[in-house]
């Protein structure tokens, strides 16, 4: 598989005048994991356009004699990492030294994650599902709001905002979310309906994204009841980045000819901007965008723009500073259901044109971590995210219902090392919510937590995992709640390239501001508010194992897991004869499941991965299928490169039906639902590699729902349709 | 090499498009309707039900609230009213719709499940459930029916625990 090469340090030394007679004429270097910084071996590093190669050795270190003198391109590939490709100009004595760096791609026995114990640690440490997903692969499927990045990881179904990981989240309304997100590690979710706001999350400087598929309340407290969502951003280099990214397209007509409710093709464009450096203690960076979409529905175009900067300081050798903060408006039309499944791409009449949604969100956080010893670091991290959100309508501003939160957030979390065998992570976070609204009245909501989690590697190569969380919430109307929240993992390496994990563990999601006090008309849809609502709380166990076959004659990555998900006192809007609804703790679940994930190199240049999670969700009360669950979630990606430069993608997402939904006639054909087949496929062209240096841009065709499959999102609510867009984007 | 990989692209390409029926499907789009339309939910099993004495079923739409038991026919009759089809008995849920000429806004204050509970069609009716502010029953709420407009109304009856009756 082929792609997107990252190359992050480049030093190029002529030392001719110093060869020796045994060194001379030969390009000579090291290659090093980027990561880590350790050299890594096996590493094949060729002068493309030649049959000159050579292969690294222990210390990373390489040798090609005799290249030729000049400009060339150096490309360095192993299983486990990307490829790499840089040019080098050879002298005319022929000798060259080059240090290169690479990065760990998706088969890989030694990628890290820092989510899933709040350290950096390699996955197969980990006694719990995680999946990766880096800037390239969000770079080249033009993702442009991050939680279309989630549909393309295995067992997690995204609607509208609305993260499922393996089954935990169904409906809501928008209310409450199952998933917590972390941007840098503070908690991005809202203070007034907790939900998640992925348009403000910044998408050109996202590195990185983990999926932790399970409960991680242990370490991240409420929310964290089916996963953890963590998205790391870029550090910046010395050398300056410039990127630029502009993108248009159109959505195709629906070839049915009553669902066109428009006679031209609906457009949607954007344009990010990116810039970072570090300027030796200091480094910033700078990013932000727009986003048009005219929709595939009537009643449904929106506009946003969207800024984050961030500001680090290396004040010592053991002391750094961090502030980011970042923005985003946008304003919607607010269409709520489809007319009927005959006219899918309307609003029912009584849908008001010219209601509009406005919202603007705000965030501002800070972090100091410090080495305080040898073995012991600090991290404090204070911050606020500010959500506001009202309805207009025509050119009247502030007419309807508004409602804005703030969420402060405080952590101080300390990470030693207690001896060779030993880490301990523990910390105190406090979160407030305070909620001045319409809708929900003026709130307070208060968190309290503290956790600990100790990690203890055996020389068998066992790492048992042990921590607990305390949560304290209040409100102004409910006595407090004390929630405790265990954890125990275990994670075994059978072998150098194989491990077993093993993990059970308490998630927990105090109700959030909108779900208790929320009183509002939803289009034909009354909440009415429930002050009595306590956390819902779930017990996760899993089993799995991963086994990278790196020398075999497909290098491949397998990951299994058998998983139970127990869910206790589970908020779900519960439908109330006469269109009411009201949250209330209704449920006693549990979701059982398997998960096979598979991914590698077929030949070089073709890559796949497929991931197929199969789910047997049962709701204990009633004694049948719990509502607006899949039993099965099928991924499946293909990449290849037909030349140097020129990488074809393909992606297929399949769910089944969703067997059991609440019987809503409020909304018109409320049952129409079937299986989803979505295929996406994009045509990726490195132009600064077909064409020179002189041109560094990726151009890129991406085809979205290409079959133009018709299904549904959430009820009365079709899903996006076939969509075809071009993107340019620069480099420097 | 590059005759395998295209073959395998192209497979989990077919594979995927194979397996697509296309999805939903529209049916062809009906007349507007105007007028109201809903599901009436009943509290309990058919033994919460009157086990006798229930002559008709209805929803009723009034333009005015009436005064007495003996304005709702002359509302029937005069216009001011309207009304659904005879609803089925001794159901869970029961579905109804009552459809108006779409030649202009109408405005109905006092919408009801209607029972009518004797023999004399004039006299003998108890309100069974009534659309209220917040589901109030004893503060009516009002529904503007515009041309090609239809209004979405559910309502639950719980035949212990009736609304006020508005003649008593």
């Amino acid at each position: 598989m082929r792609r997107i090469l990252t190359v992050v340090l480049l030093t190029l030394f002529a030392q001719a005048a110093t060869m020796s007679a045994q060194q001379r004429a030969a390009l000579t270097g090291t290659v090093s994991d980027r990561t880590s910084g350790s050299a890594v071996q096996g590493v094949t590093v060729r002068i493309e356009g030649t049959r000159l190669g050579a292969i690294t050795d222990k210390q990373g270190r390489f040798r090609i004699a005799n290249p030729p003198a000049g400009s060339v391109t150096i490309a360095a590939s192993c299983v486990g990492y990307q490829p790499a490709q840089l040019r080098v100009t050879i002298g005319a004595d022929r000798t060259a030294n080059v240090d290169i760096t690479i990065t760990p791609s998706d088969v890989v026995k030694s990628d890290v994650i820092v989510s899933a114990s709040k350290r950096v640690q390699a996955v197969q440490d980990v006694p719990i599902s995680v999946a990766v997903m880096r800037a390239a692969d969000i770079d080249q499927r033009n993702i442009t709001q991050l939680d279309e990045a989630l549909t393309y990881v295995s067992g997690v179904t995204v609607a509208r905002d609305q993260v499922n990981i393996r089954g935990a989240s169904g409906f809501a309304l928008g209310a409450g979310s199952r998933t917590a997100v972390l941007l840098d590690g503070f908690p991005m979710t809202s203070g007034d309906a907790g939900d998640i706001k992925f348009d403000v999350l910044p998408v050109a400087d996202v590195e990185r994204i983990e999926i932790i598929k399970g409960a991680g309340s242990a370490l991240y407290g409420t929310g964290a009841l089916g996963g953890v969502v963590s998205l790391m951003t870029k550090e910046p280099t010395e050398q300056a980045e410039l990127s630029a990214r502009l993108y248009g397209g159109v959505y195709t007509l629906p070839r049915y000819e009553q669902w066109r409710y428009r006679q031209t093709m609906p457009s949607q464009s954007g344009a990010d901007l990116r810039f970072a450096q570090r300027f030796g203690d200091v480094s910033v960076s700078m990013s932000g965008g727009f986003r048009a979409d005219e929709s595939y529905r009537d009643l449904d175009a929106g506009h946003r723009g969207f800024a984050f900067a961030k500001a680090s300081w290396q004040a010592s050798e053991t002391s750094r500073f961090t502030l980011f903060g970042l923005y985003a408006a946008s304003l919607k039309q607010n269409l709520l259901y489809w007319k009927s499944l005959a006219e899918a791409t309307r609003a029912t009449a009584e849908q008001n044109p010219d209601e509009q949604l406005f919202s603007g969100k705000l965030a501002i956080a800070g972090e100091w971590s410090a080495i305080l010893s040898g073995n012991t670091s600090i991290l404090v991290r204070p911050g606020v995210f500010r959500t506001n959100f009202e309805n207009r309508y025509g050119d009247t501003v502030g007419a309807g219902q508004p409602s804005t939160a703030y969420a402060y957030n405080l952590e101080v979390q300390s990470t030693s090392r207690i001896g060779s065998s030993t880490v301990l992570t523990s910390g105190l976070n406090t979160r407030v919510n305070y909620v001045t609204a319409d809708l929900y009245g003026n709130q307070l909501q208060t968190l309290l937590s503290a956790y600990s989690q100790a990690e203890y590697t055996l020389d068998t190569g066992l790492i048992v995992t042990g921590g607990l969380r305390a949560d304290y919430e209040q409100t102004r109307t409910l006595e407090g709640q004390f929630v405790l929240s265990p954890k125990l993992g275990l994670t075994w390496k059978l072998a150098d390239q194989t491990a077993l994990r093993a993990s059970a563990g308490r998630g927990f999601r105090a109700a959030s501001v909108a779900e208790r006090y929320a009183n509002v008309r939803y289009g034909p849809l009354q909440v009415v508010k429930n002050e009595s609502i306590i956390a819902e709380y779930s017990w996760s166990m899993e089993a799995g194992i991963n086994h990278v076959w790196s020398d075999g004659i497909i290098p491949m990555e397998i990951d299994g897991a058998v998983f139970n998900n127990e869910l206790f006192d589970m908020i779900e809007p519960t439908f109330l004869p006469a269109g009411t609804i009201q949250f209330q703790n209704v449920t006693r679940a549990r979701v059982l499941g398997a998960e096979l994930t598979l991914r590698g190199y077929l030949a070089r240049g073709l890559g796949f991965e497929t991931g197929l999670t199969l789910m047997q969700p049962r709701d204990l009360v009633a004694n049948t299928i719990l509502k607006y669950r899949n039993s099965v979630i099928w991924y499946s990606r293909g990449s290849w490169d037909v030349i140097d430069g020129l990488t074809v993608q393909a992606e297929y997402r399949y769910t089944d039906r969703v067997d059991r939904i609440d019987e809503l006639n409020v909304v018109i054909d409320y049952d129409a639902r079937v299986p989803v087949h979505i295929v996406d496929a994009r045509i990726i062209a490195d132009l600064r590699t077909l064409l020179g240096d002189a041109v560094p841009l990726t151009a890129s065709v991406i085809g979205r729902n290409l079959a133009d499959y018709y299904y549904t999102e959430v009820m009365g609510n079709l899903g996006p349709t076939r969509s075809i867009t071009m993107q340019v984007e620069y480099k420097l | 090499m590059k005759t395998l990989s295209s073959s395998i692209i192209g497979a989990i390409t077919i594979l995927a498009l194979a397996a697509c029926s296309g999805g939903l499907e529209p049916y062809p789009i009906p007349p507007d309707f105007t007028g109201f339309r809903g599901t009436v939910y009943f509290a309990g099993d058919s033994t919460a039900w009157p086990t006798d004495s229930i002559y008709n079923l209805v929803v009723v739409a009034f333009e005015e609230q009436p005064d007495s038991v003996g304005d709702i026919l002359p509302a029937v009759l005069g216009g001011r009213a309207v009304f659904s089809k005879s609803m089925p008995l001794y159901v869970d849920s029961a579905t109804y719709e009552i459809e108006l000429p779409a030649d202009r806004e109408r405005t109905f204050r006092y919408v009801v499940v209607g029972m009518q509970d004797g023999p004399v069609i004039t006299q003998d009716w108890t309100m069974l459930a009534v659309l209220g502010v917040d589901n109030d029953p004893a503060r009516p709420d009002s529904v503007v029916i515009s041309p090609g407009k239809t209004s979405l109304v559910n309502f639950n009856v719980d035949f212990s625990n009736l609304p006020p009756q508005p003649f008593d």
